[in-house]
Formats: C-alpha cells, structure tokens, sequence
C-alpha cells in the first residue's frame, strides 16, 4: 500500500510536466474582440425587437379596431357585405396574429428577455 | 473568492472582467482540449468556442459548483463535439498483465526537463481521449473523483477505471518509448 502511495505521488509529481500552455499569443485579445462583438450585436437586435413589439402592438390595435368599427362605417365593399368581407379579414387577422406572435416570443427567448 | 468577484462584476455589465477568466483558465483549458482533440489548432477553437458559449450561458451557473468545474465541463463537451467531427481516435491496447513494478524508470529519470515534458505530452496524446483527459483532470489539475465525474459527466466508477486504466497504459507508453526492461 505504501508502495502504491509513493508510486502515485511519483505520478502525480510526473503528471505536473503535461500541462500545455496556449500557444496562440494573442487568444486572450481575441476573445474579448468577440465577446465585445456579439454584445454590440445584441444590443442592436434587442433595439429591433423593442420595435418590432411597439408595430406589433399597434399593427395589432389597428386591426381590432377595424374589425369593430368597419360595420358602422361602411355597409359593402365593392358590392360584398361588410360582413362577409369582415369574415375574412378576422380569420386572416388572428391567423397573422398568433403567427407574429410566435415568432416574436421565439425571439425574445432566444434573446433571455423572456 | 476572486472568481465570484469578477462574476458579480460581469453581471453587472461590465464584459471587460471576463478577461480575468479567459487569463486564469486558458491553460488549463488547453490542456483539457488538446487530451480530447489530440490536434492544436483544433484544441484552440475548442476553448474559443467554450469560452465564448461560457460567457454566454453565465446566466445559467448558478455557483453550486466551482466556476473551472463548470468551464471545464463546457471544453469537455465542446471537445467532444468537435471530435465526433473529426472522428479520430488513437488508442493503446491495453495488456492485462502488464507489471509496473518491473519497469525501471531510471531511464525516464535521466532525461531533461524539456525531454520529459515531451515524452509525457506525446504519450497522452497516444492514450484515448477519455484516458488523457481524466489523466489531466486529476494529476495535473488535481480534481477529486466526484468534480472528474461532473466535469466528464461519466460516473464516479466509470472515472476510476479509466483512471486505473490511463495509467497502466501511461507505463506501458513509456516502456514502449525508452524500452524500460
């Protein structure tokens, strides 16, 4: 048992000589280069998304408004009902919507806002 | 601690403090991807890739562990990773009946500085990744079992065979090497 102590402790001692060092003088520049990179980049997509969310929100408004007030404005377009034309657009609207949505909430976690 | 320092600082938005990490465990580092990747330039995009994914998912470490267990975790798996691609792998049969005590290591002994680091690099970099790897972990960096098991992520049996296994075939390297009788 003492034998193997020793003989670990010889390899231990041994094992000391295998540590590299990075060889790539400027690795440390590099890396902080990158890091300072991808943060400006973040904080320029994160510039977007705020006004993604801020169209989103109001493109959002605008559409349920004109699904409210249309019929009191306007009885056909074009010869078509309003309601019918309505039809359309509330299922075109929400289907856009949950879509836009999704990817927005997509972006935001890719991001860690959410 | 220094690391929780520059952690808390980092945190706070000032980025410039991750040099302090990038300076402290770039070696280290290396070392942990050279064992995997046995290639330079590959083991240098390696810990690239691991220190910048580390300091992206800073958020994520929540200082249950040391902060170099946690990085090294990330090289290992980067190390890995990278290795699939490149799918080489140098391994050393293992003898079953090979006797260290009948080696004399006068031989090793009686070499330079420079010649034995040389020697001891190459022979790791013959050994498989999984040996070299655990080799350095727990004789260079001088991690236990347990911070070994959670850095590889293999269990606590798994890392002492291989760590047994490593260093009979370390010897049977060198016998190979200086022709030990």
């Amino acid at each position: 048992m003492a034998d193997f102590l020793h003989e670990d402790e010889k390899f231990r001692q041994m094992m000391q000589k295998s540590k590299l060092t990075m060889p790539f003088q400027d690795f440390e520049d590099r890396i902080m280069q990158k890091i300072e990179d991808s943060t400006q980049a973040k904080s320029a997509v994160l510039k977007d998304i705020r006004i993604s969310l801020l169209f989103f929100i109001l493109g959002a408004g605008y559409g349920i408004a004109i699904s409210l007030f249309l019929p009191e404005i306007l009885s056909s377009i074009s010869g078509i009902p309003t309601e019918e034309v309505l039809l359309v657009f509330r299922v075109t609207f929400v289907l856009l919507v949950l879509f836009l949505f999704e990817r927005l909430l997509k972006l935001l976690k890719k991001y860690g806002l959410v | 601690m220094d690391d929780d320092y520059y952690l808390d600082k980092i945190r706070k938005g000032n980025t410039s403090s991750y040099r302090y990490f990038v300076n402290k465990y770039k070696d280290m580092a290396f070392s942990i991807a050279v064992s995997v990747v046995k290639d330079e330039f590959a083991a240098e995009e390696v810990v690239q890739d691991a220190f910048l994914n580390a300091f992206n998912g800073l958020k994520s470490f929540n200082r249950q562990s040391k902060f170099s267990t946690w990085l090294y975790r990330i090289v290992t798996n980067e190390a890995f990773k990278r290795l699939k691609k490149m799918k080489k792998e140098q391994v050393v049969s293992f003898v079953d009946n090979y006797n260290h005590q009948a080696a004399d290591k006068s031989s090793f002994a009686s070499l330079n500085e420079d010649e034995q680091t040389y020697i001891i690099n190459e022979a790791l970099k013959r050994l498989s990744p999984n040996e070299s790897l655990v080799l350095r972990l727990f004789y260079l960096e001088e991690e236990s079992i347990k911070e070994v098991s959670q850095i590889t992520g293999w269990s606590e049996s798994k890392v002492k065979v291989t760590l047994h296994r490593a260093r009979k075939n370390m010897y049977l390297i060198f016998t190979e090497t200086l022709n030990f009788k």
